[in-house]
């Protein structure tokens, strides 16, 4: 008997199983070829991978049967008023982590303020200064879901109200001061940060059980690399105001709500933020959770538990960024490798490389060297002693890496063994942040030692003289800026001041010569 | 009409493998995502190029060989003999220290069982030298043999390390 249709199956099958076939070949020929970021995984497959889960993880939150979709009035559920913006997806790679950051779409609308008691009926959201994205992790093939909420200060929106969507999971705007919180789908406040201008300047954690809003506590005189450190944190509620609204089952992108209703919840957050006694108040470590909580605050450290930070965009030519530390899952907990390394054996030239670059400083040189280099495996930075260096040289500094097509970039600051140890605490101080600073300035891409000396020269003598007033507060305005002067002569801004201004110029070279020598009289020496 | 049946369920059967085969395999892609630069990585931390080499200006164009065994275990690594004496000799210095657990993954999910070659370039940016090659010849004779041995057979080719050195400043 004649059967066209098995005919047809079969030959179906065959030219189905035959392209099938060949996909699979190509597939695994593909494999073989290395590549510069992720050799397997595509962002695209990675994406429709991320969809695949979320779709069997969290169904029927798109794809419901009923004319309409109803959002329930749970207050735990994120899940249910947010759906991933899947066409806008961003797949980034941080620390062998790969993220998608993806636009969040809301059934209705939800912004967290730190002010509570509004009626949520009146709360205008579209002035509220709050943008939630979702964020997909993957790790080693499982994914993990989070909600990010950047919260921005009226100070930094200025009236602007879309300046908060300048902001992303990578990159913080320079100048941005408010909060970034990350939640779990349930509604469990991760960890957060807390940002003015750009730079971190507090760690959130959840509030610990029985902690009240307003209450502060403190760690006080804990010891750390030579300066005392004094931690205060405080416990402040933040509250989620949320409208919920029903939408028809065909409307997308929930752009028609009806049936809307009101509501807020509310969670008590921890800001731990860090005091030195150098300078004032500032960062705890970049990235670096408090461990402890306001029940002990014994207990609230600075130092055990660190990640790594994408330095996208260091400061201050951009926000610094840190992100999701989830000790559950364990993501954003791997960077407890550190990469500076004080291979120095003198203790006074030891003591002054740990002050300088000291975690909780008020300093652009500290920020620089924790934000860079500490909190970055890729990025070295080691201090050495040299004794070969000339007696007019009293730092060098050695560069190399590919930080921009390699990832890779390690800086060796070395001090001269011969003289520095005789020279004041105050002078060899000043030495690191200029080494500092030139291996800072190497990593951005500006080279050559001319041409650092004349940025530092042009725009760095104010910082530099901030950074060593932050470490030796007693020292004059006038001695810090000479110091900082120190390296630079062979700079048309120190040719123009000698030109212009000799008695200054005359003034900053004796400055120096008192700080450096052995027998000068200004200055701290540690013998 | 049996036959007919029993075909599509056959046709179906077919449809449903493939699907999985092909689902398994986008799912096992997923989870072995492989990071190709950490041993480099991992190298370029403990390896310090000599100063006898960087005071001189002179750069390094070589081979990192990496052995590996029919059961895909790490026999032997070495450099080829285009790298300077000084920079073999740092090398075989911390040669005992070079993690080649960072090398399993690659080894396991390639299913190596030869050689691996990984290109290793030091050179120096032009503000500091001029990377010039003493003599291109040696260098092209000497650049894929090891020990005095030319390399042959088939290897797998890891991601370059290349390195820039930078003028000292002061």
């Amino acid at each position: 008997m004649n059967q066209p249709y098995l005919k047809s199956l079969k030959f179906r099958s065959l030219v189905c199983f035959i392209f099938l076939s060949m996909v699979f070949i190509i597939h695994s020929c593909k494999k073989e070829k290395p590549s510069n970021k992720t050799p397997i995984v595509t962002d695209s497959q990675m994406v429709n991978l991320a969809r695949q889960w979320y779709d069997a993880k969290y169904p029927g939150v798109n794809n419901g049967k009923l004319t309409t979709q109803s959002t329930e009035k749970s207050t735990q559920d994120w899940s249910k008023a947010f759906s991933p913006y899947w066409a806008e997806a961003n797949t980034f790679v941080i620390d062998s982590l790969t993220f998608i950051e993806l636009p969040a779409l809301k059934k209705g609308d939800m912004a967290m303020s730190l002010r509570s008691g509004i009626d949520p009926k009146s709360f205008n959201f579209s002035k509220s200064g709050s943008l939630t994205s979702l964020i997909i992790v993957n790790k080693n093939g499982m994914f993990y879901l989070y909600a990010m909420t950047i919260l921005a200060d009226s100070t930094y929106l200025k009236g602007d109200y879309t300046r908060v969507k300048h902001n992303t999971y990578r990159n913080r705007e320079a100048d941005f001061t408010g909060e970034v919180f990350y939640n779990r789908m349930d509604g469990s406040l991760v960890n957060g940060w807390k940002y003015t201008n750009g730079l971190i300047t507090g760690a959130i954690s959840p509030a610990a059980a029985g902690s009240n809003p307003g209450q502060v506590t403190q760690s006080i005189d804990k010891k750390h690399v030579d300066v005392f450190q004094e931690t205060d944190c405080s416990t402040t509620t933040t509250t989620t105001y949320w409208e919920s609204c029903d939408y028809y089952v065909d409307d997308e992108f929930y752009e028609n709500p009806f049936n809307c209703s009101y509501y807020t919840t509310s969670s008590s957050v921890t800001t731990c933020t860090t005091i030195t006694s150098g300078g004032g108040s500032s960062a705890p470590s970049p990235c670096t959770m408090p461990t402890g909580g306001t029940t002990n605050p014994s207990n609230v450290s600075v130092e055990n538990t660190k990640t790594i930070i994408d330095v996208a965009q260091p400061p201050p030519g951009g926000g610094s960024t840190c992100g999701i530390i989830d000790q559950t899952n364990k993501i954003g907990t791997a960077g407890a490798c550190q990469t500076i390394t004080n291979n120095i054996t003198d203790p006074c030239l030891k003591a002054q490389v740990n002050a300088a670059i000291s975690d909780g400083l008020d300093s652009y040189t500290s920020n620089v060297a924790n934000f860079v280099f500490k909190n970055n495996t890729d990025f070295d930075l080691t201090f050495s002693q040299s004794t070969t260096l000339a007696n007019n040289e009293d730092g060098a500094t050695n560069c190399q890496g590919d930080p921009a097509s390699q990832n890779l970039f390690e800086a060796d600051v070395s001090l001269n063994a011969n003289t520095m140890p005789k020279a004041s605490q105050e002078f060899i101080a000043a030495t690191v942040i200029h080494e500092i600073l030139h291996a800072y300035m190497t990593f951005s891409g500006k080279l050559g030692e001319f041409n650092q000396h004349t940025d530092m020269a042009n725009n760095y003598i104010f910082t530099m003289q901030k950074d060593l007033k932050a470490m030796f507060p007693a020292m004059t305005d006038e001695d810090a800026e000479a110091l900082s002067w120190g390296g630079l002569g062979d700079t048309q801004a120190w040719a123009d001041l000698l030109k212009n201004n000799p008695t200054l110029a005359n003034s900053i070279v004796n400055i120096n010569n008192q700080y450096k020598n052995a027998t000068g009289t200004k200055g701290h020496r540690c013998s | 009409m049996r036959q007919v049946q029993r075909a599509i369920d056959v046709h179906n059967k077919i449809v449903k493998l493939l699907l999985f085969i092909g689902l398994l395999m986008v799912f096992n892609s997923a989870s072995a995502q492989i990071d190709d630069f950490e041993f480099q990585r991992s190298f370029v931390k403990i390896f310090k190029y000599p100063d006898s080499l960087r005071n001189r200006c002179i750069p390094t164009y070589t081979n990192i060989l990496i052995e590996v065994s029919a059961k895909g275990a790490v026999q032997n690594i070495s450099v080829s003999d285009s790298a300077p004496k000084d920079f073999k000799n740092s090398f075989n210095k911390i040669r005992k220290s070079i993690d080649l657990r960072l090398l399993d993954s690659i080894i396991t999910s390639k299913k190596l069982n030869n050689k691996i070659i990984i290109p290793v370039f030091y050179l120096f940016t032009p503000e500091n030298c001029n990377n010039a090659v003493a003599s291109p010849g040696e260098l092209a004779d000497s650049y894929y043999v090891f020990n005095g041995q030319k390399l042959e057979g088939s290897s797998f080719c890891l991601k370059p390390i290349i390195i820039v050195m930078y003028k000292t400043l002061h």
